[in-house]
């Protein structure tokens, strides 16, 4: 069961996760935070296409010389949805930093909630 | 306590690789023929997307339109960015041009043939924006503006947005056009044309954020 089919590949996927969720609770600078949320997300989406292809690797387009299973397609159109979200999000993330940026010389979260308390 | 959230991560870590993982074990029932069935189009993704998860995908239209709201009205009472340099060197210019050219073919070839071949509205609106970014950074950020302004940009993506809307919302309540011959480029009702409209949007957006970072922000 351990290094069975699709273990070390789902071991990877975990640890990109993991990486990127330590990176949002333990980094004090906003700009990794960003960072890390994209790591995380990028594992996230690497899992759904993991498990999209438990049942086999052909795309999901039908073909008639096609050998092998199709690949499940609701991960992957599920998982579409959420590419396009992070990608505007993080735009809308990055605008808001830039405006804190303005008015705080670092972009520590400390440093910003000590400059806002009153 | 810092070193108390890694251990439990660690150990929430080797929980998920060491128990196995529930899977449904679904009888076999091949998902991607009944799909293609009922949507018309080969491409079980785009059929998914733009038939079985429609309600779904305006709502992601629809964020993507307010994030890029939003992304302006945070910049608006912004200083412009006063010196933007470009790149003009001639090598840089010709390449850029190039793969700008390229890239919009690959775009419009993504848009209407998304049904039938790997692709979809999504991609191919991202790779006319990125030939739109490689023209941006080789020639004047006024010279952008006036395109933009000239070919009324903004208004051309609110519209394929409204279409979008009033499209889909007709699909679901369950009126659909004639699917035609399956693998034929005029086949499977709406989904070429809400594919195409998707595109127009993704591309008009990322331009839109383009010339805004440019405008405040400069090229680096």
């Amino acid at each position: 069961m351990l290094l069975g089919k699709g273990t070390v590949l789902e071991a990877c996927v975990f640890a990109t996760v993991l990486c990127g969720f330590f990176g949002i609770i333990l980094k004090r600078n906003l700009m990794m935070k960003i960072i890390s949320m994209d790591v995380m997300s990028t594992g996230v989406i690497a899992y759904y296409v993991l498990i999209a292809s438990r049942g086999g690797l052909v795309t999901p387009i039908l073909a008639n010389n096609q050998n092998g299973n199709y690949a499940d397609p609701v991960p992957q159109a599920v998982i579409l949805t959420a590419i396009v979200i992070g990608f505007s999000i993080q735009a809308l993330m990055l605008v808001g930093v830039m405006k804190l940026a303005h008015d705080n010389p670092t972009l520590e979260t400390s440093e910003i909630e000590q400059n806002n308390t009153p | 306590m810092k070193w108390l959230y890694i251990a439990a991560g660690i150990a929430l870590y080797i929980k998920f690789l060491v128990m196995p993982n529930l899977a449904v074990d679904v009888p076999d029932l091949s998902i991607v023929e009944v799909i293609v069935q009922n949507s018309g189009v080969p491409n079980a993704v785009s059929g998914i997307i733009f038939r079985n998860r429609l309600y779904d995908t305006i709502f992601e239209v629809i964020v993507f339109t307010i994030a890029i709201q939003g992304a302006h009205f945070l910049l608006a009472n912004e200083q412009p960015f006063c010196t933007i340099y470009q790149f003009t060197d001639q090598p840089s210019v010709v390449l850029a041009r190039l793969g700008a050219t390229i890239a919009a073919i690959v775009g419009v070839e993504l848009a209407i043939r998304g049904h039938l071949s790997p692709g979809g509205g999504f991609a191919a609106g991202v790779a006319g924006g990125t030939a739109i970014g490689l023209v941006a950074i080789t020639s004047s950020s006024q010279w952008m503006e006036s395109i933009y302004q000239r070919w009324q940009a903004a208004t051309w993506e609110k519209i394929s947005v409204l279409v979008f809307i009033v499209l889909a919302a007709i699909t679901l309540l369950g009126i659909e056009l004639p699917h035609g011959e399956l693998g034929t480029l005029f086949s499977g009702g709406v989904v070429p044309l809400l594919n195409i409209l998707v595109a127009i949007k993704v591309a008009l957006g990322s331009w839109a954020v383009i010339l805004l970072f440019i405008r405040y922000r400069g090229l680096l």
